[in-house]
């Protein structure tokens, strides 16, 4: 379908991930319209006071129910496509129906290895080197449709799910922006189908996925762990001398020992918490969070060692939550 | 294999297009590659997105080319991005280089080859340096000053401690071109040195402008690859005093590739300036990715063509992994008088780039930002 004309473009959007990509096509004023899901209220009225000033139709989807609406603000609006990023809610087939491959996808992984809701958490906790913003047309189920093109996006060694959602925020706004472009210029666009035997659909992580299991995790899968899980989980669950904490940040480290996965051996030579893992190795933590508040390793082992008058290396003792 | 060609055209460079395909179809006759099929198309000064882009959709679509090179800008290739990731095909930027990598990243299916504008540019500093020189005045065109050499220019004069004090843009009508903003710093001071940046017409002008206003300069010129362009100085008048500079390519390299593509080029009757140079280059990647690439596997070409290396009339260049752009060797020169009283240009020693390259591309931009949509001297 070549336009030869601006497109006219409605977004999705659950949150400020897709702040640039709004930016990016109010600029260029392909936007005529946003639609905002079960995002907190800031968000919508963010959004909404911003449609006002610049004139763009806005709608609000607090719940699956809502979306039933979709299709007749579409009727009425008229885009030329839809452009959904990070939209919570399925699209229902009235509304796909708006017209045959109006409706894009801005997928914040690989397809189709990682399918579903949390794909940073996924390749973070998988430890991949790179992931992606894949763009594809939508279709019934989540994440399924023809890929048009993606995006790749290395990962560092040190990313955490927040620094890769505010990298691939960043790609997704010019990534729309091309798609736009491809879409105004382009006499097709092209598409390939996945493949599904490589596809891999991931719930919404569960309370189990984000605690560590230190007789079976190794130090590696644990830091990767607690990357994935910063911010949007306060880091990762554990219970030190069952009491619970949280690990915020974390990094593998040469150690050895010769004891239980779980154990406190004290601090190392840069004053971080070192802990025992399967197979002989370490991990050297470096941010907790506990009762009291948000600490540093080294604050950490001082006030422990203030309140039960004992040194605390090895003595505390972090439980394994098994799955 | 098949191979498209995207080409522009050039108010100053007429023959841009025939020259880069003449070099291209130069080297694959050499090559006894003349069974690649080569499909052109043209898009005027690759300032217009709908005109590149359908360019570049019925090179695949039409002709099924595996491999497109373009003579387009960064923000261009930028656009075709989806295109060739959609298709898997390799897009081979023929770069200027006169605008510095942007903050996009690199993409798996785009290599930039480069003639490394801005990095003489940023290697001047270096240069001047060398002579002694401690503050500059800087003159350029609304048109040459849109790219950001200028930025990476001002970056290497302030790495080098060279003080950037006095600044002159003239228009870039015939009319509206002038110097003489620069005659209040032009005062025979030692240790001073004026800077510029222009090409093809725009430098022509700049010496006769000099070469009028200020017959008895004592300052120094120093000036960046393309305004070296070995073409263009031989038709530019020789403003007297010393002018210096860093050039991509002169006639007078003595690589055995260098005297190839001048004997070859020389036979046929085909101009040899920085284009055909380019267009070579382009025939000598042909002859390389004959070698590495699988149709449809666009990015796996990519991925092997970054980190290799290629020996070409201007010596051996390489593509940086970083960054997905070759750079290669650049070389100070001298422009002297000519029997013609015009110029020529003298090759006075060798630059290994590979360090400054490096700190080129960590270059914070500062918020600046080239609205050129054109290539380098396509206007």
């Amino acid at each position: 379908m070549q336009l030869d004309k601006t497109p006219k473009i409605v977004i999705l959007c659950n949150g400020k991930f897709a702040i640039p990509a709004i930016q990016i096509l109010g600029i260029e004023k392909m936007l005529c319209g946003i639609g905002v899901g079960d995002a907190d209220a800031s968000f919508v009225s963010l959004i909404h006071n911003e449609c006002e000033r610049a004139q763009i139709q806005f709608n609000h989807f607090p719940s699956k129910d809502k979306v039933s609406e979709l299709r007749s603000w579409l009727d009425k609006l008229q885009p030329d496509y839809i452009f959904s990023i990070c939209f919570p809610f399925r699209v229902d087939r009235k509304a796909l129906a708006y017209r045959e491959n109006a409706f894009i996808n801005f997928h914040t992984g690989p397809l189709p290895e990682f399918r579903g809701p949390m794909p940073i958490f996924e390749v973070l906790r998988y430890g991949k080197e790179d992931t992606a913003i894949t763009v594809h047309y939508m279709s019934e189920n989540f994440d399924e449709g023809p890929v048009i093109f993606e995006e790749r996006i290395p990962i560092k060694n040190n990313d955490t799910f927040g620094s890769l959602a505010l990298k691939l925020s960043e790609v997704c706004g010019y990534t729309a922006k091309n798609m736009a472009q491809m879409i105004q210029f382009g006499s097709l666009i092209p598409s390939f189908p996945q493949q599904d035997k490589e596809a891999r659909y991931f719930e919404y992580p569960e309370k189990e996925d984000t605690q560590i299991r230190w007789n079976q995790m190794s130090a590696q899968e644990i830091e990767a762990l607690i990357r994935a899980c910063n911010p949007w989980n306060t880091g990762v669950e554990a219970i030190l001398d069952n009491r619970p904490v949280r690990l915020l940040s974390a990094s593998t480290t040469d150690l050895k020992h010769e004891v239980l996965p779980g154990q406190c051996l004290g601090l190392d030579e840069k004053r971080r918490l070192i802990v025992s893992c399967k197979e002989n190795a370490c991990i050297a933590i470096n941010v907790l969070q506990i009762d009291k508040g948000f600490c540093s390793a080294d604050e950490f082992f001082l006030s422990s060692r203030q309140i039960s008058g004992k040194n605390p290396a090895n003595t505390l003792l972090f439980s394994n939550l098994t799955k | 294999m098949k191979i498209g060609l995207l080409l522009p055209r050039s108010t100053f460079y007429t023959s841009i297009s025939f020259d880069i395909f003449n070099g291209v179809k130069a080297k694959l006759i050499a090559d006894r590659n003349e069974q690649i099929e080569i499909y052109t198309e043209n898009i005027g000064f690759g300032a217009e997105k709908q005109v590149v882009y359908r360019a570049a959709e019925q090179l695949i679509m039409q002709h099924d080319t595996d491999i497109i090179f373009a003579y387009i800008s960064h923000s261009s290739a930028q656009l075709l991005r989806p295109l060739f990731a959609s298709t898997n095909r390799v897009l081979i930027v023929l770069d200027p280089g006169a605008n510095l990598p942007q903050e996009w990243p690199k993409s798996e299916n785009i290599v930039y080859h480069s003639l490394n504008n801005a990095l003489g540019a940023f290697c001047l500093g270096d240069l001047m340096k060398k002579d002694g020189i401690r503050e500059a005045a800087f003159s350029t065109g609304y048109y040459d000053g849109g790219y950001l050499q200028t930025f990476a220019l001002a970056k290497g004069l302030e790495k080098a401690g060279i003080q950037l004090n006095h600044n002159v843009a003239t228009g870039y009508i015939r009319e509206e071109f002038s110097m003489k903003d620069l005659k209040p710093y032009l005062d025979s001071n030692t240790n001073k040195a004026l800077v510029a940046i222009f090409s093809g017409d725009f430098l022509q002008w700049f010496f006769q402008e000099m070469q009028v206003k200020f017959p008895d300069r004592k300052e120094p010129i120093y000036l960046p690859p393309f305004a070296l362009e070995e073409s263009m100085l031989l038709s530019a008048p020789y403003p007297g005093g010393t002018i210096k500079g860093i050039a991509a390519w002169s006639k007078n390299l003595t690589y055995d590739s260098n005297l190839e593509f001048i004997d070859t080029m020389k036979q046929k009757n085909y101009k040899l300036n920085l284009f055909s140079l380019l267009g070579w280059e382009t025939g000598i990647l042909i002859n390389l990715l004959k070698q590495i690439h699988i149709p449809g596997e666009g990015k796996k070409t990519v991925s092997t063509l970054t980190g290799s290396s290629i020996e070409t009339p201007r010596g051996k260049v390489e593509f940086d992994t970083e960054t997905n752009t070759s750079y290669g060797s650049l070389y100070t020169a001298n422009i002297v008088k000519n029997d013609q009283n015009n110029c020529e240009l003298l090759i006075s020693g060798t630059l290994d780039t590979r360090h400054s390259y490096s700190e080129m591309i960590k270059l914070e931009l500062e918020n600046s930002v080239s609205g050129w949509q054109n290539s380098y001297v396509c206007n």
